[in-house]
């Protein structure tokens, strides 16, 4: 008797095991054969091979989405397909446009509907190595959780994933391309999880720096900065052992990623209460309002590329963005402490905009694996 | 029905198996860290503290490493239980900074300890690997190398003070200490007992008024209100961040 329990005990044990498992999600209409429609397609995903740049940390990269070069490819044809928009007129390329770095160059991006974001459009770039939550804000945590969120937005895609998934499974080629990245054995394991994974892949491998001046120069020491753009790199850095002003950038805009784990008020907003801010920011998110009014520093990668700047786009050139600083900006309880006024002279401010202009890369943008792959 | 009452444990033990795994022998720790000014809890919400001479103070960051935890036991046998964990008092009210921050460890070996040690800062060798050389799983990628000072921040205290005395805090205040020379450690005494099944706490506190006036001396802070380059002002602001870092 005890014996039989025993053995009746682990076919429960299996039973709950296989309720662990994701259930299949409901199979689509037509009555078309779905179960193992896939299954002689080949899958032998192949590990993509993901450039390590000098003194970059490595790329924190989850257990269950490793990069394949499957899965970069169907993340790179979704990325550009208006498949995912409510009227097939719009992708995420069109608010993230490769010859801007991926950001669009409005201060607020057009949607599906003809309305307005209600920020700035941001560039993609070195989004892997992000550990504090993308957006301006840091609203989501993972790209796996952002990539979810621009086809249901009213505003950017207004599509629902139903829709969407239903579009997938009648394609003649994504059916093929989910199997080819997943393995997965039918349409009708396609899901919209699936396809923000793959999106994630193809952003991790958006990584920008190589084919800058300031890789060349500052990190393989192959090249020498202009007297310029070098005296704009010890203001930026506060290098120059006190005969230049220090600019202070760097504290909030660190190399090799130009950015911060933090969220600051760089003072944008002039405000007498930190619950009068236009926008919360960071404050709309922790509901801690000290933190109303602050944004992530946003990488500085490429920024000769990304106009205008700031989280609404209220800056069209660099020149306004370093007189923004150099004033200190405005006033507000909880502006950052290291904002300050600075006093730097027109050929200073002349070379802070030339040394940030060391951080083009254009190999990164014309770079051909990130480019429409229906073109 | 015994029949089914006879799989329950099967089951408890197969939901158990899904979670996080606890070695045999192991037990965890929950170290937890909270600021206070004076005694009182540490609000970094625009809460103004008294300094001297009618100054008051705001903070608004506070955050530190912590790295190479370690107990001891009573023969003097030290067992490691972290590497680098980043500590943020931040973001708190008078009523949530009670809270602290709190961090767990697991796959301790069970035992009974006399005391916890560590690095308030990078220890040498920490602080001498290449960002590009940490495992990108480690705590400290969630810190901020300065490759002009070849060294992480090893801890960062931000915020305002009001020398006016206008009620409206006009002077920025940012600390960032780092560099092998700024490093500290420190030993608490105190039995830990580590075993099975238990998660035992031990907590910390800082204390900011000691920070910047220790013993009653005010710390210079109208003229070193920027700190990221002067070695002798990071040093003694190791120095204090450590004395004033107790265990409760
Ligand atoms: C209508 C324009 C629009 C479309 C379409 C759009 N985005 Fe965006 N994207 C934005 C805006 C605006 C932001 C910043 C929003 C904010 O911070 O609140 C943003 C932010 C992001 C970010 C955050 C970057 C960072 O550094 O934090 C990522 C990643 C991103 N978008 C990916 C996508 C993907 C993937 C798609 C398609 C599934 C997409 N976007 C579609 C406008 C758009
Ligand atoms: C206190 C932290 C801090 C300091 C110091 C700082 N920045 Fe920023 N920076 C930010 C934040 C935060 C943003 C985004 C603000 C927003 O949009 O609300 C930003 C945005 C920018 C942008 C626009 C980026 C974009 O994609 O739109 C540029 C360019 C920039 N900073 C350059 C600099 C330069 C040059 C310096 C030194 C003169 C500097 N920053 C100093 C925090 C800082």
């Amino acid at each position: 008797m005890r014996k039989f329990i025993f053995k009746f005990g682990w076919v429960i044990i299996l039973l709950v095991f296989q309720n662990c498992k994701e259930c299949p999600p409901d199979e689509p209409g037509g009555g078309e054969p779905t179960i193992g429609d896939l299954e002689n397609i080949d899958y032998n995903p192949t590990p993509y091979d993901l450039p390590q740049l000098v003194d970059f940390p490595q790329m924190l990269i989850p257990d269950d989405n490793p990069i394949t070069d499957q899965g970069v490819l169907l993340g790179r044809m979704l990325f550009f397909d208006p498949i995912l928009s409510v009227d097939s007129s719009m992708s995420c390329a069109s608010c993230h446009l490769a010859e801007q770095a991926f950001a669009d160059g409005q201060r607020f991006s057009r949607g599906v509907e003809g309305g307005f974001t209600g920020r700035s459009s941001m560039a993609i770039m070195n989004v892997g190595f992000n550990r504090h939550g993308l957006f301006w804000d840091g609203r989501s945590a993972t790209l796996e959780d952002q990539a979810l969120l621009p086809v249901e937005d009213e505003i950017e895609l207004h599509e629902d994933w139903p829709n969407v998934i239903e579009k997938f499974r009648r394609h003649p080629d994504y059916p093929t391309k989910f199997r080819e990245a997943f393995g997965i054995s039918s349409k009708s394991e396609i899901t919209k999880e699936l396809a923000a994974k793959a999106i994630a892949q193809f952003e991790r491998t958006m990584i920008v720096g190589e084919g800058s001046k300031f890789y060349r120069a500052q990190i393989l020491g192959e090249e020498q900065l202009s007297d310029e753009e070098l005296n704009g790199h010890l203001m930026f850095f506060d290098a120059s052992r006190g005969f230049l002003p220090d600019a202070q950038c760097f504290h909030c805009h660190a190399a090799p990623l130009f950015t911060d784990s933090d969220f600051r008020n760089n003072g944008l907003d002039s405000v007498a209460n930190v619950a009068d801010f236009p926008d919360l920011g960071r404050g709309g998110v922790t509901n801690f309002q000290w933190d109303n009014g602050k944004f992530a520093a946003p990488t500085l990668w490429n920024i000769e590329l990304t106009a205008p700047y700031m989280h609404d786009g209220r800056f069209q050139t660099l020149e306004e963005v370093i007189e923004h600083y150099a004033s200190g900006g405005h006033w507000s309880p909880n502006r950052d402490a290291l904002m300050d006024s600075i006093s730097l002279d027109a050929e200073q401010k002349a070379d802070l905009v030339a040394f940030l202009k060391t951080l083009t890369d254009t190999s990164f943008i014309n770079n051909p694996a990130f480019q429409d792959p229906f073109k | 029905m015994s029949k089914v009452k006879f799989l329950i444990p099967f089951l408890i033990l197969f939901i158990f198996a899904c979670g996080e795994k606890t070695e045999p022998g192991t037990g965890s720790l929950e170290l937890n860290f909270s600021a206070t000014y004076d005694g009182q809890p540490l609000a970094t919400d625009g809460t103004m503290y008294d300094f001297e001479d009618g100054v008051k103070l705001r903070f608004e960051e506070i955050k530190f490493f912590v790295t190479e935890i370690e107990l001891t036991n009573n023969d003097g046998a030290t067992t490691s239980i972290s590497e680098a964990n980043l500590i943020n008092l931040g973001g708190k009210t008078a009523t949530t900074a009670v809270d602290g921050q709190s961090i767990n460890l697991n796959n301790i070996e069970a035992g009974e300890y006399t005391s916890i040690k560590f690095y308030v800062g990078l220890s040498e060798r920490l602080n001498n690997t290449a960002p590009s050389d940490l495992p990108a799983t480690s705590e400290l990628n969630d810190g901020i190398y300065w490759s002009d000072w070849e060294s992480f921040i090893f801890s960062t205290i931000a915020g305002k003070a009001d020398f006016d005395l206008d009620g409206t805090p006009e002077q920025g205040l940012t600390y960032h200490i780092g560099g092998n020379q700024s490093v500290r450690s420190k030993s608490f005494p105190g039995a830990i007992f580590i075993q099975e099944g238990e998660t035992p706490k031990v907590d910390f506190s800082i204390d900011l008024k000691d920070v910047f006036m220790p013993n009653g001396v005010a710390f210079d802070i109208e003229t070193f209100n920027i700190v990221h380059k002067n070695t002798d002002v990071m040093e003694s602001l190791a120095d204090n961040m450590t004395a004033s870092l107790t265990r409760k």
